[in-house]
């Protein structure tokens, strides 16, 4: 295309396009009949427990689909475990409660908990106003939904999504009535919170692979099955380049020092002495690398310049 | 620098170009606006089985803007706006679609604006149904209902009068403010900001709590969790930072009986606190193993201060390069944030890359039933 477009590198594209082969294969292959194994992940065994136990008691299921701003992956996941959820409820004839931080997720969450209810024949179970609007304010929806949780005396809350600092506050809410907690954070940072108060944490992708786990259809479990090769992948990836750095000569740290976009248009010639993993991850490495030297000789020598010169 | 072609006078480079105002860019509004409202319509008198084929197209299509948007290589260095021309149709493509994105992007907003409609529909729907029935707890939907029609009234009549000339002014200065601007800055700066960070601050004593209950050595994993949480969280106490700066890494340059010491204070200081954990309700068995712990924590002090105690000869200097170094507990921290704690969230964040790249692909695809049959 020419030298005034930005050259991002070829390998995350490369692995990303690996990767979402990785998924398709596999779902194809799910659909193909093919039996695919999942491995057993305690949180999510846990939801069936938790609805369980709020049935006996006698008291509601809290949901939280998380703090998205507006309807994404990450609630969109959170929505289809509260299907699963839901399910589970409406054959108990449990009530629960699904708190929507967001407009946009209210009106899919709506639908979805409906369609689930008309699908196990119970639409009269169904209460529309057990799907509400809290508030997009972060505190306010922290307060309420706490609020929410101590009148109505939950039995089980699950808090699946992307939380922030409200994590605990609700955590610990639910706590302090005895409810059996289910939680997940997609944000690294509260998942510490939600192990420290809750009962049950998915953590990272476990998030991910709950539909298929939950639901056992092809396409979501053949989608997991594609994730696990994609992250063997990137194990390997990880695996290589520890050798690759572990045997690299240039200190990494002092080349990247000497990074300067304005370099990025001229050529860039291989250096033999570059290993070739190291110029895959790195492209723009070799002639950094042949800066960098050129820097370190002229301030080493100050005489270096006038010989360049001559 | 670059080679690109120049035209005289700005011109429009793609279709989402016109200029403000002009009769090119009305018709495409309103073109825009019919086909959105034609389409909604579609989809109301559609049957069940047509509508899934329109929505899945839309989201391929949303989707696959946004996939061109970062395989297609950009251009860097453009100026847009300045009439500047693409060379051929492959750089005319990506100008088309870096163009295009401030028109797509807001098609999500637009959307999410409607829905707010809908989430203050359904509140009111269950707030007043609950007032108008004098249903359970009506009193917190009389107060919400209130707090949401008072700030609705004066956020908006400090918007509008805020508009034209007389904004600027009152974003200078406070003396051209009017009530409606001094009632909206008590509701928004005075009670609302202020209730929050309220909130906000209850989290402090939420996480003591927490930490109170995730720190007991019911296991093996927790009393790792314990013992690495505790490192980390002292190397950040300045007082530590301060003696252990001065004397922690002297333990190896320490005397035989200096070290005998210091190891058995350490002990004591875990045990100790083991026991005080683990006294469960027993007074006398929590008050013995404090007074334990403190002594521990004396010796400890008096060794590692470098105090000569009779009979043990006091503690050398630790040379700057020395190896006894590396017993500091503040690298001891940091040694643990680098190594353990970064390695497992990077692999924590491979592990949710993939997952949210195969969830975002299901839903491109279309190839998910929301809701699942089971």
């Amino acid at each position: 295309m020419g030298q005034q477009y930005l050259d991002t590198g070829w390998i995350g594209i490369a692995i990303t396009l690996l990767v979402i082969a990785f998924v398709l294969i596999n779902i194809a292959r799910a659909k193909g009949g093919k039996e695919l194994f999942i491995r057993r992940i305690g949180g999510l065994n846990a939801i069936d427990e938790a609805v369980g136990r709020a049935t006996e008691l006698g008291k509601p299921v809290f949901m939280v689909p998380g703090l998205s701003d507006s309807i994404n992956a990450k609630s969109m996941q959170a929505i289809n475990i509260f299907a699963y959820v839901s399910r589970v409820a409406s054959r108990f004839s449990n009530p629960i409660m699904v708190c929507c931080y967001n407009a946009s997720i209210l009106a899919v969450a709506q639908e979805v908990i409906r369609d689930v209810y008309q699908q196990e024949g119970a639409v009269e179970k169904y209460d529309p106003d057990s799907v509400r609007f809290i508030s997009d304010r972060q505190f306010a929806f922290a307060a309420s939904t706490s609020g929410l949780i101590l009148r109505e005396q939950a039995a089980a809350v699950f808090l699946l999504g992307e939380f922030y600092a409200e994590s605990l506050i609700l955590a610990e809410t639910a706590n302090s009535i005895g409810a059996i907690q289910v939680a997940s954070s997609t944000e690294l940072t509260q998942t510490p919170f939600f192990i420290a108060a809750c009962d049950y944490v998915l953590i990272g992708d476990e998030f991910y692979a709950a539909s298929a786990y939950l639901t056992r259809q092809p396409v979501l479990v053949g989608s997991l099955v594609g994730q696990d090769w994609g992250k063997l992948l990137l194990m390997g990836l990880v695996a290589a380049g520890i050798l690759a750095n572990t045997v690299q000569l240039t200190p990494a740290a002092d080349v990247r020092s000497t990074y300067k976009e304005e370099k990025l248009d001229e050529a860039r010639p291989l250096q033999r002495e570059e290993t070739a993993f190291s110029h895959l991850l790195t492209p723009y490495r070799d002639k950094i690398v042949e800066d960098f030297k050129k820097t370190v000789i002229r301030d080493k020598d100050p005489n270096a310049a006038k010989k360049e010169s001559k | 620098m670059f080679p690109v072609a120049q035209a005289a006078a700005p011109l429009p480079t793609t279709f989402w170009a016109d200029a403000n105002g002009s009769a090119t860019l009305w018709i495409k509004i309103a073109i825009t606006l019919a086909l959105g409202f034609a389409l909604i319509f579609a989809l109301l008198v559609a049957p069940v089985a047509a509508r899934r084929p329109i929505v899945t197209g839309i989201t391929f299509l949303a989707g696959l803007f946004y996939v061109l948007k970062w395989l297609y290589p950009e251009p860097i260095a453009r100026k847009g706006g300045d009439g500047q021309l693409p060379r051929n149709a492959a750089e005319g493509f990506s100008f088309w679609l870096s163009d295009a994105q401030s028109v797509v992007t807001p098609v999500s907003n637009v959307i999410v604006a409607l829905l707010i409609g809908l989430g203050l529909a359904n509140l009111l729907k269950i707030h007043l149904t609950r007032l108008l029935k004098a249903q359970k707890d009506w009193g917190y939907s009389l107060v919400l209902l209130v707090c949401m029609v008072t700030f609705v009234i004066f956020g908006y009549w400090d918007w509008i009068t805020r508009q034209g000339p007389a904004g600027a002014a009152m974003q200078a200065s406070r003396e051209t403010w009017g009530f409606p601007q001094y009632a909206n800055d008590l509701l928004f700066d005075g009670l609302l900001q202020n209730m929050e960070a309220a909130m906000f601050s209850v989290v402090a004593f939420y996480i003591l709590s927490a930490a109170y209950r995730a720190f007991r050595a019911r296991s093996v994993e927790a009393s790792i969790l314990l013992v690495t949480a505790l490192i980390v969280m002292v190397s950040l106490l300045g007082v530590v930072t301060l003696v252990d700066d001065q004397t922690i890494g002297r333990f190896l340059v320490l005397g035989p009986g200096a070290q005998a010491i210091a190891v058995l204070a350490i002990l004591g200081m875990a045990g100790g606190t083991l026991l005080f954990f683990r006294s469960a309700g027993n007074r006398t068995l929590a008050a013995a193993s404090g007074v334990g712990v403190l002594v521990a924590l004396v010796a400890f002090i008096l060794v590692f201060r470098g105090v000569a105690l009779p009979g043990l000869p006091s503690d050398p200097p630790v040379p700057p390069g020395s190896f006894a170094n590396n017993f500091r507990i503040t690298e001891i921290a940091a040694w643990i944030q680098k190594n353990l704690q970064t390695p497992a969230i990077r692999g924590i964040d491979f592990g949710v890359g993939v997952g949210l790249l195969a969830m975002g692909l299901r839903l491109w695809l279309s190839l998910e039933k929301t809701g699942g049959n089971v």
